[in-house]
């Protein structure tokens, strides 16, 4: 009798404790939340927008897609959509970014000494859809990569266009937090490729002059060294060649530098010194004597007759500081990444051009600026030019002998013909022998 | 010389070929020396060589060397220009059908030949002077030139099948062509709206001798001839006589020469 009644009170127990549980468990599953990007959290279907909200589009450079020199400079976003569901009072929303594997949903990546996250957005409170600009500048701003450092901190301070450059080739994740105090209820990230440093410069550039062009060749880069002169990825080595070319425009006066002032220098003479000349070099000789009195100093009057042929060849646009790049004004072209040469044609005849070149990368930064090389593009005669004026009397395509293109054309019809007909005879004889 | 000329060498190819009786070897037939060899019908040259055209022999030039003085090496005159001429290296292939074979002497048929090489020098000031050492370079002229001929070729082999002596003297006749083109860094060149590019026709003559290269390693031949069916294998020299001149016409470009070239040949 007894067992029965142990075996019914077993269960009742395990039924009771099972009942406790679903009790205990339910409230929390009641509160579970989510956040929600939209429309994907993929960094190819989050749009970028510039400094006025405005949508831009993609880059097709790099897939996935990546932060490059020039977006970090023009103040670029994303715009991130997010959805917190549900909305539960006093949250917040926070916006931080990590290096590579960081983890910034990891407590101790944010706080204290430990810290390796940092603040790319002020925290938002919660709502059912919020919309949210993460600047590049700001994601570019890395405590550990930046000089100055800026330093870790628990808030956000907006970088300024001063991280743009510094950047070599990296990894940036974005976490987008949802935040009950310390504690982290749900979480996306994005992670985007970053380099906002040009591939490195290139040497042998020389320049040979045509007629209305001007032929510069280099030293294809063959190397995934960048302008940092780390070795990174080919994503970060010369992907193409721009080359640059404006009108020299001369130095001005002011910048040209008389280095030999005996042959380059005007010279006056001061024969109205009358003693009271203060010049130093004058000073010790004040006797008088007109040419004691000679005095060797540039007459501001007359022309500069210093120039030479660096000054000529002097064009502001082009003489840059190391990792400056011209401006978009700058007539410029691209070529391959194994080019060694590129032809600037339709320029005018008896002007000096300023050249440079620089690689530009996958993510599009441009490197450094080479040295400039100066050519006058001038009227020349090519060989078929010189074998005219020296009477040659061949008239290549137009020749009278046949119409152009025939006389290659007859020559392999020809030889078909002659091919065609000994294998005709072949077959002919090979069928009379079976 | 005109159309007609050339018609006429095409048709003394034609009737050269059609004269021809052909003459099949069994397969795999015994020969004197040999145990068996596969079939032979064709032959294979790839050629290397010097090569310089003719340009500057044209008499409406009067002695004036445009060519050398562009494409040419050595010394330079007063001007900076060249006063040697310069070789540059043609590199070609002739495919040969030997089409009838003549008991106890060779082979004969009809070979054709295409080849390639250019010629790069510095454009000129229109004074006719260029840049010194210490002056930045002219951009570059081009002459491009592919040189190719459809022959009658007749092969002495006798001397090797039938002797082992292995040298095969041969000769070759017909007509050759050149097709040529004149560049510069904008393209091809023209002068009065005519471009610089056309063929120059003319005929082709060589003679040369073979070098049997199986006498070297005969197992080897015989290993090659079963695997691959190369017959034999040749270490060539020839000298060749080819007057792309138009047949003698004045308004076209010669760019024939008299060279040599070397090369190894393969029957097949």
């Amino acid at each position: 009798m007894l067992r029965p009644l142990l075996m019914r009170l077993r269960t009742l127990h395990w039924i009771a404790l099972l009942v406790a549980v679903v009790l205990a468990v339910l409230p929390r599953l009641a509160h579970a939340q989510s956040l929600t990007l939209s429309p994907a959290a993929e960094v190819t279907q989050v749009p970028r927008v510039d400094s006025s909200g405005t949508t831009i589009g993609k880059r097709s450079l790099l897939t996935p897609d990546g932060i490059s020199y020039s977006d970090c400079a023009a103040d670029l976003r994303i715009l991130a959509t997010l959805a917190p569901a549900p909305v539960v009072a006093n949250q917040n929303l926070q916006v931080w970014a990590g290096l590579g594997s960081d983890d910034c949903s990891d407590q101790t990546l944010r706080t204290g000494t430990t810290q390796r996250c940092w603040k790319v957005a002020t925290d938002q409170a919660t709502s059912t859809s919020m919309q949210i600009q993460v600047r590049f500048q700001d994601m570019l701003n890395i405590p550990s990569l930046i000089k100055p450092a800026p330093g870790y901190s628990s808030s956000y301070t907006p970088a300024t266009s001063s991280v743009c450059g510094q950047i070599d080739y990296n990894t940036v994740g974005v976490y987008f937090l949802l935040t009950s105090g310390s504690d982290v209820i749900a979480s996306q990230k994005l992670s985007y490729v970053v380099d906002t440093i040009g591939p490195a410069g290139l040497s042998g550039v020389s320049l040979s002059a045509g007629d209305t062009r001007l032929t510069v060749s280099f030293t294809p880069s063959g190397t995934s060294v960048d302008d940092a002169g780390t070795s990174t990825s080919t994503a970060t080595s010369t992907s193409q060649v721009t080359v640059y070319w404006i009108p020299s425009t001369g130095k001005p006066a002011t910048q040209i530098a008389c280095e030999d002032s005996t042959t380059t220098t005007t010279t006056t003479t001061d024969s109205t010194d009358s003693g009271s000349d203060t010049d130093a070099a004058d000073a010790g000789d004040d006797s008088g004597d007109p040419d004691a009195s000679t005095a060797s100093t540039t007459d501001s009057g007359s022309e500069a007759v210093c120039t030479s042929p660096a000054d000529v060849c002097y064009a502001p646009e082009l003489d840059l500081e190391t990792g400056k790049i011209p401006a978009d004004s700058v007539p410029h072209a691209t070529t391959g990444q194994n080019s060694s040469s590129y032809i600037i044609n339709d320029l005018q005849n008896g002007v000096t051009y300023s050249v440079a070149v620089a690689g530009t990368d996958a993510f599009g930064n441009v490197g450094s600026v080479s040295t400039v090389q100066c050519g006058v593009p001038i009227a020349l005669n090519d060989f078929w030019e010189t074998y005219k004026l020296a009477g040659g009397g061949a008239e290549g395509c137009a020749t009278s002998l046949l119409p152009r293109g025939s006389n290659m054309a007859l020559f392999f019809v020809a030889s078909a013909a002659f091919v065609s007909t000994l294998m005709r005879r072949v077959k002919r004889k090979n069928g009379g022998a079976q | 010389m005109n159309r007609a000329s050339i018609l006429f060498g095409l048709v003394l190819s034609s009737a050269f070929v059609s004269s021809v009786a052909l003459a099949e070897e069994p397969a795999l037939r015994p020969t004197r020396h040999q145990r068996y060899e596969s079939p032979q019908h064709f032959a294979l040259e790839l050629r290397f060589g010097p090569y310089w055209p003719d340009v500057d022999s044209e008499p409406a030039l009067s002695g004036k060397t445009p060519f050398r003085d562009t494409f040419g090496g050595g010394s330079l005159d007063g001007n900076n220009n060249p006063t040697e001429t310069k070789n540059r290296v043609v590199v070609a292939a002739e495919f040969d059908w030997q089409a009838l074979r003549i008991p106890y002497f060779g082979t004969l048929g009809p070979g054709l030949s295409i080849g390639t090489t250019s010629f790069t020098g510095q454009s000129y000031y229109t004074n006719g002077t260029r840049p010194g050492s210490n002056q930045a370079s002219l951009e570059d002229t081009t002459f491009s030139l592919m040189p190719m001929y459809v022959v009658g070729v007749v092969r002495a082999d006798a001397l090797w099948r039938e002797l082992r002596i292995p040298l095969v003297p041969y000769a070759k006749a017909g007509i050759g062509a050149g097709y040529w083109t004149s560049s510069n860094p904008g393209g091809t060149s023209s002068v009065g709206g005519k471009s610089a590019e056309g063929i120059s026709l003319g005929t082709h003559f060589a003679l040369g001798g073979a070098f049997a290269l199986d006498v070297i390693d005969r197992t080897a031949a015989q290993d090659l001839d079963t695997a691959s069916g190369i017959n034999h294998t040749y270490f060539y020299a020839e000298y060749y006589w080819s007057t792309l001149n138009g047949f003698g016409d004045d308004k076209t470009l010669r760019v024939g020469t008299k060279t040599w070239a070397l090369g190894l040949a393969f029957e097949f």
